[in-house]
């Protein structure tokens, strides 16, 4: 399920949020509307928490996270992290991260298992987010750009990548990674792709101005038309209690 | 192909040159051109959504068997490498060759290099291709470079322009892009072919509009503002008939038209003599303008286009009443699509001339380096003229480069200035260099700036106060400095707990500067005697004054005056204390009586006073030991004074001999305490 959002009428929805599967951050804003729309939908699964980051309010853009945990910059206030670590679950670590590179949403592109990275990221931030998001950690740029972060966005289902991305270059990261890509557009042609939307295994949210064509194409590619929380027990039921006869 | 205009009334060239035109591919953006078809078969790829098998890494030119090969491949610092060089459009590196650079360069990881080796590898690296290329081109030359072979900066900016344009915007473009049959790209103002209100996307449209343009048509240029009336018709190149005129009607210092400012206050008009005569004139600019029209309203009537710029309240005049002059749904209206200058004749003349050229850039091939993107902003006059000029330079090698078999050529497409159309010339001239996108991801040196003169200044000066530290090198400059500062202190001295101990510090430095500044002086003179002859005397004294021995005190006195060995005989002289030494003899008595004898930086006169010795500050004080100076905790003797008397001993001294000691400074302290 595709919503479209606006925060005070602004379309860059994934600078001001960021959704994972296991928490979501809404910035801090004048109305509460925004806060409200992803409370509806994601509050019954999710906690949904108001947060900021280093005093911004482009949280989207400062941290990187998935199921597993959280990276925040060295300049998030030690009351901000206290207010994360209070708000999120428990099993989702928190780590502050000193990096040059220091809007970490921009430089990281990240599902549950793996990770893009802008090229000149440091080794020590390579080696924390490795082991604090348990993700596997690859270098590459996509459509010649290093904001790996700005130009795509991944889930566990698939990934929406800059649209000038070749072909050749979809299939390579997509073999890599192990998702289907797809080259797209947000907020009826940006190809700011990640600062346009963000997106989970169930739920995804884009910028008000995006064309029914390209909510389409990310209802199919996140696979977000049969997907709700529950799809687990449902979708692999068979397979699992195959699984499950085996053993017995 | 260089740049060429014609006019399009001007017949033969104008039939020859639009012979099979089709629009400019230039002209065709991939994103409009995602039409519903389009749509459906994105979907329809959409349905059959899978993981790709392609275990190849494009960047490296590197093929994997596996999945376990291939995912630590993108770890490699070997990939990161020739990530970057994908990036600034240079040849990926082999294996082997990586090696052998990476032997050069002891890491490139990104958290052990800094910037700063990457940027030498990278001119490294980018010498060596250049040197490469260089010989490339002479065995090249006379073909088309490839633009993937190219490893010198300048060819890569080509490139990158080209990938740009091909993305760009250009239905935006005031001018359509057409390309005819020999493959020669000529652009006509937009609005000849159609007007806003009917647009016309299509290319089959745009190509029978821009075919029916009839060489001997009438259009009627109409310029309307700040007072300044220029209309004129004209047929082809002929002008068939004009008229100018000017009346007063925009305020003079403030600007803007008077009924605009009759308009923001409302009610009260202002009823000066000027405003009245403004609000006059307006009126028989509108009524002048509208005769003017009826007279060539059988002009009007046979025009095929009529371009207008009456910007704001001068719309009205020409759009608004109860009988508009010109009607706003006319299919005919044009607005004019470039910055114009005041209305007069002349500039009619000019829009008409611009408006009517057709401009040839020469064959589709090399014709994206020449794009004009849109109007560029005149560069600021800041701008250096080295600058410029380098600017110029690398357009025309790059032109040079891409026309390859004929370079003048390219040069005139790149130089060439039309004099009519300065600024799109202009803008033409500087699109190559100034198009390109930022890259982000290139390593850059930080640009040198110079200080500004004031931190300059106080750098240097700072840097010569370390040097004077370590060297004690007299600089007169530096010691007014410090007097000053001394004498802030002193004004502080009332104050004297209170002041912290960070200040008091600092103080102390002050004040050991100011002693240095004496020191040469004395230094001179000091250098005969010996350092344990000093100290010696310097025991004997504190231990006269110690005791309170007034006999022990003057004897040593005076043993140092004769030059008799101190200390190790103390001689018991009774003889009052006479001045029949040499002077050079007495100021060195002097100075025993006023340096600090003890660590804590007290002289003989704190020390007397401190034990309370009454008789001894007396004859300290005779002698000459300056109740001013201080002590490290910058107290004089005065004020650790142990008791009344003591103290009384100062005052009684001040009273008699006024003159004997700076009081100015002294006195402060005097009266205070």
């Amino acid at each position: 399920m595709a919503v479209r959002v606006q925060f005070e009428n602004n379309n860059e929805v994934g600078v001001f949020s960021k959704l994972t599967n296991s928490y979501c951050l809404v910035a801090i804003g004048g109305s509460e509307n925004f806060y409200s729309i992803f409370e509806s939908e994601l509050a019954e699964t999710i906690p949904v928490v108001h947060a900021s980051i280093a005093g911004c309010r482009v949280i989207g853009r400062m941290c990187v996270g998935n199921k597993n945990g959280l990276l925040v910059p060295n300049s998030t206030m030690d009351t901000e992290l206290q207010h994360l670590r209070n708000s999120l679950p428990d099993k989702v670590r928190i780590q502050r991260v000193e990096e040059r590179l220091s809007a970490l949403g921009n430089v990281i592109a990240c599902n549950d298992y793996v990770a893009l990275v802008h090229p000149d990221l440091d080794r020590e931030t390579e080696e924390i987010l490795a082991d604090v998001l348990n993700v596997e950690v690859f270098r590459q740029t996509i459509a010649a750009n290093v904001l790996v972060g700005s130009y795509c966005i991944l889930s566990n289902q698939g990934g929406l990548v800059h649209p000038q991305t070749s072909i050749q270059d979809q299939d390579e990261l997509s073999s890599l990674l192990q998702v289907p890509l797809v080259a797209g557009t947000v907020n009826r042609g940006s190809e700011v792709i990640a600062a346009g939307m963000v997106v989970n295994d169930w739920c995804a949210f884009c910028g008000m101005d995006t064309t029914s064509t390209e909510l389409s194409v990310i209802e199919s590619i996140f696979k977000l038309n049969e997907a709700h929380p529950s799809a687990i027990a449902t979708n692999m039921r068979a397979s699992l209690i195959e699984r499950l006869g085996v053993i017995l | 192909m260089d740049y060429k205009t014609y006019k399009i009334y001007d017949g033969e060239n104008f039939e020859d040159l639009t012979r099979g035109i089709k629009v400019a591919k230039c002209m065709k953006s991939p994103e409009s051109n995602i039409s519903e078809e389009d749509t459906t078969k994105i979907l329809a790829k959409l349905e059959d959504l899978s993981v790709s098998e392609k275990l190849f890494c494009s960047f490296c030119n590197a093929s994997f068997e596996d999945q376990s090969q291939q995912r630590p491949h993108y770890k490699l610092d070997w990939h990161r490498y020739n990530l970057k060089q994908n990036l600034l459009g240079r040849k990926h590196v082999t294996e082997e060759n990586f090696m052998q650079l990476a032997d050069d360069v002891s890491s490139i990881s990104g958290s052990e290099s800094d910037t700063e080796t990457e940027g030498e590898m990278a001119d490294s690296s980018s010498s060596l291709g250049q040197s490469a290329s260089a010989s490339r081109q002479l065995k090249k030359k006379g073909k088309k470079i490839d633009s993937s072979s190219s490893s010198s900066d300048e060819e890569n900016e080509k490139s990158s322009v080209i990938k740009q344009h091909t993305y760009s915007h250009p239905s935006r473009h005031p001018k359509v892009f057409f390309e005819n049959e020999d493959g020669k790209i000529f652009s006509l103002y937009r609005c000849l072919l159609h007007g806003k209100k009917n647009f016309q996307d299509k290319d089959e449209a745009l190509v029978s509009l821009a075919l029916q343009r009839s060489k001997n048509s009438i259009w009627l240029i109409i310029m309307l503002g700040g007072g300044h009336f220029a209309a004129a018709v004209f047929q082809g190149s002929l002008v068939l008939t004009h008229k100018t005129f000017h009346s007063y009607t925009v305020r003079a210092s403030q600007g803007g038209s008077q009924s605009s400012r009759d308009a923001r206050s409302r009610g009260t008009h202002p009823k000066s003599a000027g405003a009245s005569l403004r609000r006059y004139n307006e009126m028989a600019l509108a009524q002048h303008v509208q005769d003017m029209m009826e007279l060539w309203s059988p002009h009007i009537g046979q025009c095929e286009l009529i371009f207008h710029r009456a910007v704001g309240h001068n719309r009205n005049v020409l759009f608004g009443g109860r009988n508009p002059l010109l009607n706003k749904a006319d299919p005919r209206l044009r607005t004019i699509p470039f910055p114009t200058r005041r209305a007069t004749f002349s500039e009619v003349k000019r829009i008409h001339d611009v408006l009517s050229t057709l401009e040839v850039y020469g064959y589709a091939v090399y014709f994206p380096v020449a794009f004009p993107q849109s109007p560029r902003r005149k560069p600021s006059k800041t701008l250096s003229a080295t600058d410029a000029g380098t600017e110029t330079e690398s357009t025309y090698k790059g032109a040079e480069m891409l026309n390859g078999s004929n370079p003048v050529e390219g040069c005139q497409t790149a130089a060439d200035v039309k004099p009519v159309e300065k600024d799109q010339g202009k803008g033409e001239k500087k699109s190559s260099p100034r198009n390109r996108q930022i890259d982000r991801a290139k390593p850059r040196k930080s640009p040198h700036r110079p200080l500004p003169g004031i931190v300059m200044r106080l750098a240097v000066s700072s840097s010569e106060s370390d040097i004077m530290d370590g060297d004690m090198i007299v600089d007169n400059n530096f010691l007014v400095h410090c007097d000053a500062e001394i004498s802030f202190g002193d004004c502080l001295q009332e104050f004297e707990d209170t002041v912290p101990q960070a200040v008091k510090d600092r103080r102390r430095n002050i004040k050991k500067y100011g002693k240095k500044k004496k020191k040469p002086n004395s230094k001179n003179s000091d250098k005969e005697a010996e350092p344990s002859d000093v100290s010696r005397v310097k025991k004997a004294l504190s231990t006269a004054c110690t005791l309170g021995d007034v006999d022990l005190l003057t004897s040593t006195l005076l043993s140092l005056q004769q030059g008799a060995n101190v200390g190790s005989d103390v001689q018991f002289v009774p003889e009052p204390l006479e001045r029949v030494a040499p002077p050079m003899t007495s100021e060195e008595v002097l100075k025993y009586l006023n340096t600090p004898i003890a660590d804590s930086g007290n002289t003989v006169l704190h020390i007397a006073a401190h034990c309370g010795h009454c008789n001894m500050v007396r004859k300290l004080l005779e002698l000459g030991s300056d109740p001013g100076n201080r002590n490290l905790k910058n107290q004089p003797p005065y004020v650790i004074a142990v008791n009344k008397e003591t103290r009384n001993v100062f005052r009684r001294f001040m009273g008699e001999f006024p003159e004997k000691y700076d009081y100015k400074k002294v006195r402060i302290i005097f009266v205070s305490v």
